[in-house]
C-alpha cells in the first residue's frame, strides 16, 4: 500500500543471508537436535515478539497519510500487519530453513519435519497476531496511566519503594510484554512436554491453538482498528517525544560522568546516550537479552550453540546504533555542522562500549558456573562485538556522506 | 572574507539553477538573499553551509576552499537550516550545551548564557525535549544554537518563518548585534520589507 517495498536486490540479498545463516546453524543437525533448536529459537522469539512488536508499528510516521486517505476497517488491519511483516518475514523463512535445511539427509523424516514446521509457523504467527492485537489496543489505557492523577501517584510510589522512576504510561506495554512472552514460552514448554510424551503431532496442536487464539484476537481488532490505532499512535508519539521525565537517570547524567570515553568524543557520545535512553529503556532491553541467554544456557544446549548465541547477542547490541541513524535523532545538517565525519564514527563506537563490561562479566560468570563460553570463544565474541560496533558506526558515516547533494 | 568564484549548480545536466556566479562577502556586513520559491536561494545557502557541493566553481573562506576543508570552516559558522529538524530526544538546553562543548567554548557561566539567550527569544521550555516543540519553538532553538557561538559567519535560511512578531523583532536586533561584532550575515527571508534596513547588500534570485 503506502509502505515502501524493499528493492529486488535487497530482497534477494536478505533471502540469501537468511538461507545461509539457517544452513550454517542447523544444516548438519540430526532430527532430534533440529527439533530442540526449533524449540529454543521459538522460546527466544517469544520474548523478541513481545518486546519488539510495538516499536515496529508505533509511532507511525505515515499516520497523517492514513488520515488523509481515511484508511479504515480491513485495509487498516492489513496495513498494521504489513508493518510487522515487512520487518519480520525473514523469521518464518529461517524457521523453514532450520526445519528442512538438512544437508546430509534432506528427504529423511519428512513427516516429522512437516509437523514441526506447522508447529513453529503457527506458534510464531499466532504470537505476532496476538501481540499486534494487544499493543494496538493499549493506547487508551497507556494514556490514562500517563496523564492522570492515579498514574502520578503510582509513579511516586514506585520511585519511593523501588528507587526507580517508572513511567506509568508504560505499564500496559509492560503487562503486554509479560503476557505475550509468557504465553509463547509456556506454549513451547507445554509443546515440548506433549511432544516427548504423546508424539510430535500433539506438539503441533499447541502451535495451532496459539495460531487460532491470535487469529481470533486479530479478527476482533480488525472490525474497527482505527478506533484503537490512532489513540495508541498518539500515545507513542507523545511518549517518545516527551521522554522519561525530569527525575530519570537521563536527566541526571552529565557529560563528565562518561570518564571511559576519550575527551575528543565525550560530548558527542553523551548526546547519543541521552537520546537513546529517552527513546527506549536500553539498559532494560540489554538486561532482558542477558536473562534470555542465561535461560537458554541453563538448558545446556552445547558449547557450540552457546557460542553462536553469544555471538548473535553481541551483534544484536548494535541495533542501538541503527536507532541513532534516524533523522529524528541525528539530522544530517546538524552533525555535519557540529563536527567532521570521523567524530561520528568514534562517538557511535564508544557509545556501545558501555555494554562491554556487562557482556564480559555475564560470560565469565557463565564460564564459572556452566563451563562455557571458554576464554578463547569469549575473545572471539568480544572481537565480533567490537567489529560489529565499528561496522554499525561506519554505516552512520556513509549515510552522512550520502546525504550531501 | 567569503569568496564565491564562478559558482554553478545543477541537479541534472543542462538545467543550471545558477551559473558562473562570483561575489565577495566581507565581515561585518549583512547580505539578504531574496527571490521567489524554487529560484535557488536555499541551494545557494546550502552550498555556503557545505550541505551541498557545487557542480563547478568554488567557495573560499580566508583563501581556504570550504568544500575541501569543511570542518575548519564550519567551526566559524552559525547555521539556521531551512528545515526545523533537530534531535527530538534532546532538550533545548542540552542541544546548546552539546554545541558549545563541541566548540570548546564551555565555561562555568555557559549555563547562564544559555538561559539568557533563550530568555531573549522568549522560550521557557528549555528543559523539555525538542520533540514536543512547535515549529516556531524549534526555529528559536536553532537560532539560539547558531547565535550563541558568536560565529564569524551566520547563515540563516528563513530564520523568521513561524515566529511571532515580538520574536521577529528580537531576532532582527540579535542579527544587528552580530553584525556589530563583525560577523558576516547571509540570510534569506520571504518577508524582506520589514527588515530590508538590516542588509548592506541584496542578492536577487534567480541569478
Amino acid at each position: 500500500m503506502i509502505l515502501k517495498p524493499l528493492s529486488t536486490y535487497s530482497l534477494l540479498l536478505l533471502l540469501f543471508s537468511v538461507l545461509t545463516a539457517g544452513l550454517l546453524w542447523a544444516g548438519d543437525y540430526p532430527i532430534e537436535t533440529r527439533v530442540v533448536t526449533i524449540r529454543y529459537f521459538l522460546f527466544a522469539l517469544s520474548g523478541f515478539i513481545a518486546f519488539s512488536t510495538p516499536y515496529l508499528i508505533f509511532p507511525d510516521k505515515l499516520a497523517a497519510m492514513l488520515q488523509l486517505g481515511n484508511v479504515n476497517g480491513r485495509k487498516m488491519a492489513q496495513y498494521i500487519m504489513s508493518k510487522t511483516i515487512r520487518v519480520q518475514w525473514p523469521i518464518p523463512v529461517l524457521l523453514t530453513v532450520i526445519t528442512f535445511g538438512d544437508i546430509y539427509s534432506p528427504v529423511s523424516n519428512l513427516g516429522t519435519k512437516t509437523i514441526y514446521l506447522i508447529f513453529s509457523l503457527s506458534l510464531y504467527i499466532g504470537l505476532v497476531l496476538a501481540a499486534t492485537s494487544r499493543y494496538v489496543r493499549s493506547g487508551t489505557d497507556s494514556q490514562f496511566w500517563q496523564e492522570t492523577e492515579r498514574g502520578r501517584e503510582m509513579r511516586k510510589k514506585f520511585a519511593d519503594y523501588f528507587k526507580y522512576p517508572l513511567d506509568p504510561g508504560t505499564i500496559p506495554s509492560m503487562i503486554n510484554t509479560l503476557i505475550i512472552s509468557a504465553a509463547g514460552m509456556i506454549a513451547v514448554v507445554l509443546g515440548a512436554w506433549l511432544g516427548s510424551n504423546a508424539g510430535a503431532a500433539s506438539e503441533a496442536i499447541v502451535g495451532i491453538a496459539v495460531f487460532v487464539t491470535g487469529t481470533i484476537m486479530f479478527v476482533r481488532l480488525g472490525k474497527n482498528p482505527e478506533k484503537n490505532y490512532y489513540p495508541t499512535n498518539a500515545f507513542f508519539e507523545e511518549f517518545f517525544g516527551t521522554g522519561n521525565g525530569e527525575d530519570s537517570v537521563v536527566e541526571r547524567r552529565k557529560v563528565e560522568q562518561l570518564w571511559w570515553v576519550p575527551d575528543t568524543v565525550r560530548v558527542h557520545t553523551w548526546q547519543f546516550l541521552q537520546q537513546i535512553d529517552r527513546r527506549i529503556p536500553a539498559g532494560r532491553v540489554v538486561a532482558v537479552g542477558h536473562a534470555l541467554v542465561w535461560f537458554i544456557a541453563y538448558q545446556r544446549p552445547g558449547e557450540g550453540f552457546m557460542t553462536a548465541l553469544w555471538l548473535l547477542f553481541a551483534v544484536a547490541h548494535q541495533l542501538l546504533i541503527l536507532l541513532t541513524l534516524q533523522p529524528s535523532m541525528s539530522p544530517g545538517w546538524l552533525l555535519r555542522w557540529i563536527g567532521p565525519l570521523r567524530i561520528w564514527f568514534m562517538s557511535r563506537f564508544w557509545m556501545q562500549m558501555r555494554w562491554l563490561v556487562p557482556l564480559l562479566i555475564s560470560m565469565n560468570i557463565q564460564l564459572f558456573i556452566l563451563g562455557f563460553p571458554t576464554p578463547l570463544n569469549q575473545a572471539w565474541i568480544i572481537a565480533i562485538f567490537l567489529l560489529s560496533a565499528a561496522l554499525g558506526s561506519a554505516v552512520g558515516v556513509l549515510q552522512l556522506k550520502k546525504d550531501i547533494q | 572574507m567569503l569568496q564565491v568564484k564562478h559558482l554553478t549548480k545543477q541537479y541534472r545536466a543542462g538545467h543550471p539553477i545558477f551559473q558562473d556566479y562570483s561575489a565577495e562577502f566581507k565581515p561585518g556586513t549583512a547580505v539578504g538573499v531574496v527571490g521567489p520559491n524554487g529560484s535557488g536561494k536555499t541551494t545557494f545557502l546550502r552550498i555556503l553551509s557545505v550541505n551541498s557541493f557545487p557542480t563547478s566553481g568554488s567557495v573560499t573562506f580566508n583563501d581556504i576552499d570550504i568544500h575541501d576543508n569543511p570542518s575548519s570552516y564550519l567551526k566559524e559558522v552559525g547555521l539556521v537550516h531551512d528545515e526545523e529538524h533537530l534531535p527530538r530526544h534532546l532538550t533545548a538546553a542540552e542541544l546548546l550545551e552539546w554545541v558549545m562543548k563541541s566548540r570548546n567554548i564551555w565555561d562555568e557561566e555557559s549555563s547562564d548564557t544559555i538561559a539568557t539567550i533563550f530568555e531573549k527569544l522568549d522560550l521557557d521550555e528549555i528543559h523539555e525535549p525538542i520533540g514536543t516543540f512547535s515549529t516556531g519553538m524549534k526555529k528559536k532553538t536553532q537560532i539560539a544554537a547558531a547565535m550563541i557561538l558568536n560565529p564569524a559567519i551566520l547563515i540563516m535560511d528563513e530564520p523568521l518563518r513561524g515566529l511571532d512578531q515580538n520574536t521577529r523583532e528580537t531576532v532582527t536586533s540579535m542579527i544587528e548585534e552580530s553584525k556589530r561584532k563583525n560577523s558576516l550575515v547571509l540570510m534569506s527571508s520571504h518577508s524582506m520589507e520589514e527588515i530590508r534596513h538590516l542588509f548592506d547588500e541584496m542578492i536577487e534570485f534567480p541569478l
